[in-house]
């Protein structure tokens, strides 16, 4: 029990383990924060391909995290927004994630 | 652990989106402005013209010309920031009342603006450049003082580039031509300046390797 601790502390979920990647997990915190961005907003700032990026939006899309759509402006344009699922998903591993930093003992914080 | 550097990165990843935004609503902004402004103080100064040749009432044309620029500037100023700040605005700007540094950069170029009404007639697209020199440096140093964006030194070179446009311009004599080297100048510093921002806001979302 302690070894499977020591390799999940997280006790990952289906959907957690997708954006355990990290360009997938820029993404979704992106999105988390930003709720929506453009397709080539977001392949500039993960330096990815357009392939690239599309296989790991594909990703996130098969469990429901995101989902991309076509708007139209003076040109056509594609915005990839997070789902009510995806906010809840990423919202409860972050609160994960920080109880259990918050699970380190103070003294050994301080401690010299 | 790999869970904290992925949040890192992706943090770094969050701010860069957010610098793109601030920049790209400063670009728009300033080629809005380097754009619209001229073209109402060309319709404003031939109003006589544009009366005899649609017969509608001179100081009439004057008015609707002012009053369309002053909205469509401001309104579409306002728009532009208005959508980057909503995405960008934090936590700790609410707390800390830097929030407020939208709200003061606009009543600086509003102020800044107004004024320019109380120069005299031979002085207006003068007054323009020095109210715009005057909002620009304003707005460069509230940025700088409440560090809510690296102040940004394109916005500090156009104040400065303004304030020599106006002294070329006080130096020409003959009036028609002083006036459309005044507005001509206007129009370029803030149209180069606001494609300069959007060349910046396009490489801030780069990744810096």
């Amino acid at each position: 029990m302690v070894g499977s601790l020591l390799k999940d502390p997280l006790n990952l979920s289906k959907e957690e383990r997708v954006f355990q990647s990290q360009p997938r997990f820029s993404i979704v915190y992106l999105l988390f924060l930003k709720r929506r961005i453009g397709f080539i907003q977001l392949k500039d700032l993960l330096g990815l391909t357009p392939g690239n990026l599309d296989h790991h939006l594909k990703k996130l899309e098969e469990v429901g995290l995101t989902r991309s759509r076509r708007v139209l402006s003076w040109r056509p344009l594609v915005v990839v927004e997070i789902t009510q699922e995806g906010i809840e998903v990423f919202r409860n591993y972050i609160v994960r994630l920080k109880s259990l930093l918050e699970g380190i003992p103070d003294k050994l914080l301080y401690d010299k | 652990m790999e869970a904290l550097d992925r949040v890192l990165e992706a943090l770094d990843v969050v701010e860069r989106y957010e610098d793109y935004l601030f920049r790209r609503a400063w670009g728009r902004s300033l080629i809005a402005i380097g754009t619209l402004f001229p073209l109402g103080m060309v319709i404003i100064t031939n109003a006589d013209i544009l009366a005899y040749l649609t017969g509608i009432d001179a100081n009439l044309v004057r008015l609707v010309a002012y009053a369309m620029t002053i909205v469509l500037c401001w309104g579409l100023v306002s728009y532009t920031f208005f959508g980057a700040w909503r995405t960008i605005k934090k936590e700790s700007d609410r707390r800390e009342g830097s929030s407020l540094h939208g709200v003061l950069i606009a009543l600086v170029w509003f102020v800044s603006f107004s004024l320019t009404s109380l120069a005299p007639e031979q002085l207006t697209l003068v007054s323009l450049l020095w109210a715009s020199s005057l909002a620009c440096f304003l707005s460069f140093v509230i940025l700088r003082l409440t560090h809510t964006h690296d102040p940004e030194r394109v916005i500090l070179y156009l104040a400065l580039l303004l304030g020599l446009a106006s002294i070329l311009v006080l130096a020409i004599e003959d009036a028609t031509i002083s006036g459309a080297t005044g507005l001509l100048a206007f129009s370029i510093c803030f149209i180069v300046a606001g494609f300069i921002m959007h060349r910046q806001a396009a490489q801030a979302l780069r990744v810096s390797r």
